[in-house]
């Protein structure tokens, strides 16, 4: 296992420190160099990297997503091709960890229905 | 499950019928919220949908204008109340979560140190995996602004939300998913130029 000095040990519990929430604000975040170095494990490094693969050059946001994702839903709920009528839905579904979950939800809500 | 039709719930909730149709809302997003919720998220305490569905029916009379019909209104009413949920448990889950504390989290089972994953790689693709490694590293730190950096990280290492990360960095979801769509674009267009794939390096670390 990978060595932590002390220093280091003492800031991380520093900022996990809920009194001292502050802290979130300093210039030393998540995306340091060394921060990176520790976290690039095999596992993030394909999911990273999987992400550049799927990325397109034209991909709508989140609220994009949001104004569309009802009637997808509806769509697949229908056995009706949703993914080829709106691909930059699906698309953005699948990149998306947060849309996805809403829209996983939404169809749930609805089969409850 | 109430039979109205779209136009039949608009008028109700603009005329007279307007406190019973209510009523009956909230009953029926009620039910989805359980049932979207149900397995995915852990709730102390049952009664927080019942906040939920009263914030999300102030939302759904505050944009009964924008109902554009491009589903059934039940389909928009339900999907609001899912956001409104899900913004909301995001924010309670994380809340004394460190952006600093990004290490894999031990419960999801799938994190191995390098070292201990690598001992059953043969010397060369030991060798080849460090250089790879080491190219991604130079991706990150490089390629990318500090935000991009920041942003893709909590993201991608911890699974952290958009939503939450996006409160942390003082700005949207919306306005993240492009700093991420950026950040992606530009590490692309830099393995373009030396002349390597994500699938090559992806198939570096398949077994």
């Amino acid at each position: 296992m990978k060595r932590v000095s002390p220093l280091r040990k003492f800031w991380r519990f520093l900022k996990t420190s809920p009194w001292l929430p502050w802290l979130d604000a300093s210039p030393r975040e998540a995306g340091d160099e060394d921060t990176v170095n520790d976290m690039l494990t095999p596992d993030v490094l394909k999911k990273m990297v999987r992400g550049i693969a799927q990325t397109r050059d034209e991909e709508i946001t989140c609220e994009e997503c949001f104004e569309q994702v009802d009637a997808f839903a509806e769509m697949v709920l229908a056995g009706k091709p949703a993914a080829e009528a709106m691909p930059l839905v699906e698309h953005h579904l699948s990149m998306c960890a947060d849309c996805r979950a809403e829209f996983e939800a939404l169809l749930d809500a609805l089969r409850a229905a | 499950m109430t039979k109205r039709t779209t136009e039949a719930w608009l008028t109700a909730l603009r005329g007279p019928e307007q406190a019973r149709a209510l009523e009956e809302l909230r009953t029926i997003l009620l039910r989805g919220l359980r049932a979207g919720l149900s397995g995915r998220v852990r709730l102390e305490k049952q009664d927080i949908l019942e906040d939920f569905v009263q914030e999300a029916l102030l939302k759904v009379m505050d944009h009964l204008d924008e109902f554009r019909g491009e589903s059934h209104f039940l389909t928009w009413a339900h999907k609001i109340a899912i956001r409104v949920a899900y913004s909301e448990l995001r924010r309670l889950r994380w809340r004394d979560v460190s952006l600093q504390d990004l290490m894999p989290a031990d419960s999801e089972g799938d994190y191995t140190p390098p070292a201990l994953s690598d001992r059953t790689a043969s010397p060369e693709k030991q060798a080849v995996r460090q250089e790879m490694r080491a190219l991604v590293r130079t991706l990150l730190t490089e390629h990318l602004t500090e935000r991009q950096r920041r942003a893709m990280v909590a993201v991608m290492v911890r699974g952290m939300p958009l939503e939450e990360v996006a409160r942390r960095m003082g700005t949207n979801r919306n306005a993240l998913y492009k700093l991420l769509h950026d950040a992606r674009k530009r590490l692309r267009s830099v393995l373009h130029e030396k002349g390597l794939s994500p699938q090559e390096i992806l198939a570096v670390f398949e077994d």
